[in-house]
């Protein structure tokens, strides 16, 4: 049993390098950047102190919104750059939720923690994957109207909110267990 | 059970949907890239998923186990993927079986088609005697990358009756009354059985097994020997559940109900009918009866017995005519701190019945000051004394109505009490018919 010390140890080590390589690597409106990175930061500390799971993603939404606004004023795209901070800071919430689920004094298998390893690893491989492949198709893509993208991303919005909500409709609603029958009351 | 949404999964959408339409609007490629881990996540949960929702059931090791022992609950929890958290909840209508809080478990469900399911045992000691409940079992199935979980609570209606460790008994209280029927009490007539009785001249129809070869030779004449036939009795536990203020009840009542454990068993195991009269807030019984039916009866009436505040007269008009048998063997287990079941005691007695009475103890050394040092001559110990002479006093007065008291305590063998009963038996009433 443990109390999710060294998960949140890592998580805010992971998210610590995140900020660094953000901040480090910004060529242009380092300030902005700078500001959004460390307010995200604040705010993933606080989130992991105080062990909540949605303030983690807010934290994640904050930083990677100055590293957004840094790539977006550059022309020139650096895709390892963003390889990196994403998966660091995946891996930052991924490690600070874990630590959040072991603070109740769950005994947690050694088979569950392999599992989620691998999860994590396999998100972060995937990721790789998807960067090499987008690196190497940006340049022969066609070139696109931005009604087409916007078409293309409200299709694609759509098709994952259907498809979660839809997951969300199976199953039964849980029922209660029935009343048992109790000692008898006092007489008076 | 129901599937409900993770925290990961809303994060994960929120993300990967701000990303996208920030990395359309801004025109750049890699800030896109910066949420793709959070659209990978999400796209792998949901194709993961698993569409055929998770069974579960759940079991309970023993349902009668004593004091001290351990029981096992196990929720079995058929999921084809993901990972199981199980936790028990203390909720119960009749008394959580467990004061200290049960450690959760998370295990991985079992990985492949067709194995077999995945069990979360949980060990909860039985501390305590009664009747409790394992409480609700709160299972959660997380399913893989943690997107979605199915929740679900299995609850175990049946009870678990803890049976308090009874103290062996050998020598019992020999009643005054027996039955026709044949026991272990040796009863006044003469007859067949094993005591020796009596002597008497050998007359048609006598056995020859009888005679008295010892005695016969040295007279002109044949002499049989009588003895004293064993014969069962009704013995009837009069459990005294009326509250009275400024004692610990509980630990009073926890006492009269060891001792009638103990007393029912060795009784039973003698092949007489025992039954349970529980006269109190609340007036109960069970029909004298014999057999281990008959222990497995008087224990669940014992496991259910509670004390309850009561101040309206309850005297022994409320208790059935088949709950006792005329000149049955009653044996009363009582603080003796209640005026109306001291008054029942004294009709019973009246009524011809057999009545002895084992005083559970509320103050064990009256000049004792509970810490275990001697006591000066203080107010609380003046106190004490004036106590005990009052109780004195009490027992005496139930002497003369031809009742035996004998006080029994915390740590003391049951024994020593039905022993010092049999003694004082012996100078007040009569012998055994």
């Amino acid at each position: 049993m443990t109390l999710g010390r060294p998960q949140a140890l890592a998580a805010v080590i992971a998210a610590g390098l995140a900020g660094w390589i953000t901040v480090a690597t910004t060529t242009r409106f380092a300030d902005s950047a700078t500001r959004f990175v460390w307010f995200g930061l604040a705010i993933f500390l606080l989130a992991v102190v105080l062990g909540s799971r949605f303030a983690v993603g807010g934290a994640v939404l904050v930083a990677l919104t100055g590293a957004a606004i840094e790539i977006g004023t550059v022309p020139v795209q650096r895709w390892d750059r963003s390889f990196a901070i994403a998966c660091l800071w995946y891996v930052a919430a991924e490690l600070a939720w874990d630590s959040m689920e072991r603070r109740d004094g769950r005994h947690r298998s050694l088979a569950v923690d392999i599992e989620r390893t691998r999860e994590v690893a396999t998100v972060v491989a995937a990721t790789l994957v998807a960067t090499v492949m987008a690196a190497a198709l940006v340049g022969s893509a066609p070139p696109r109207s931005l009604v087409v993208l916007a078409a293309a991303v409200a299709a694609l919005a759509l098709g994952l909110v259907t498809a979660t909500r839809r997951l969300l409709a199976t199953g039964e609603p849980m029922s209660e267990p029935a009343e048992q029958p109790t000692r008898p009351e006092p007489a008076n | 059970m129901r599937r409900r949404s993770t925290e990961r999964l809303l994060v994960a959408l929120i993300l990967s949907l701000t990303g996208i339409v920030a990395a359309v609007a801004l025109g750049q490629a890699a800030v896109a890239m910066l949420v793709t881990p959070w659209f990978v996540l999400l796209v792998a949960g949901l194709v993961r998923t698993e569409r055929q929702q998770p069974t579960m059931t759940i079991t309970v090791s023993e349902t009668r186990p004593l004091v001290d022992d351990t029981i096992e609950v196990t929720a079995t929890i058929a999921a084809a993927t993901g990972r199981i958290k199980a936790s028990v909840s203390p909720w119960s209508p009749v008394g959580p079986l467990s004061r200290e809080p049960v450690a959760p478990r998370e295990i991985p469900a079992a990985r492949f088609p067709g194995s077999a399911p995945t069990e979360a045992t949980f060990s909860m000691p039985a501390e305590q005697w009664g009747t409790f409940d394992v409480g609700r079992v709160v299972v959660e199935v997380v399913e893989p990358y943690g997107l979605t979980r199915w929740t679900g609570v299995l609850h175990d209606p049946s009870p678990i009756r803890v049976h308090p460790t009874s103290q062996q008994i050998r020598s019992m209280v020999a009643p005054w009354f027996v039955r026709r029927t044949t026991g272990a009490h040796q009863s006044r007539a003469t007859g067949r059985g094993v005591e020796y009785a009596d002597l008497r001249p050998y007359g048609p129809g006598d056995s020859l097994r009888d005679i008295n070869w010892w005695v016969s030779a040295r007279s002109d004449r044949l002499w049989t020997s009588q003895r004293h036939p064993d014969r069962a009795t009704d013995v009837v536990l009069l459990l005294d559940s009326f509250v009275e203020s400024g004692h610990d009840v509980h630990a009073l009542f926890g006492l009269a109900i060891e001792a009638a454990f103990a007393l029912a068993e060795s009784h039973l195991s003698v092949s007489d009918r025992v039954g349970l009269v529980e006269l109190g807030g609340l007036v109960r019984w069970v029909v004298p009866g014999t057999g281990r039916f008959q222990l497995q009866r008087l224990v669940d009436a014992l496991l259910a017995t509670a004390l309850y505040a009561n101040a309206a007269d309850r005297d022994l008009t409320l208790i059935g005519a088949r709950a006792m048998p005329p000149r049955s063997f009653v044996l009363a287990l009582s603080p003796l701190l209640d005026d109306r079941f001291i008054e029942a005691l004294i009709e019973l007695t009246g009524r011809g019945h057999d009545v002895v009475v084992i005083e559970c103890d509320p103050v064990t050394d009256p000049t004792s000051t509970g810490d275990g040092r001697s006591a000066g001559p203080t107010a609380g110990t003046v106190a004490r004394r004036i106590w005990s002479a009052e109780r004195a006093m009490l027992r005496d007065r139930l002497a003369q109505r031809g009742l035996a008291v004998a006080r029994w305590e915390r740590g003391m063998p049951l024994e020593i009490t039905l022993r010092a009963l049999s003694r004082k038996r012996r100078r007040l009433g009569p012998m055994v018919r």
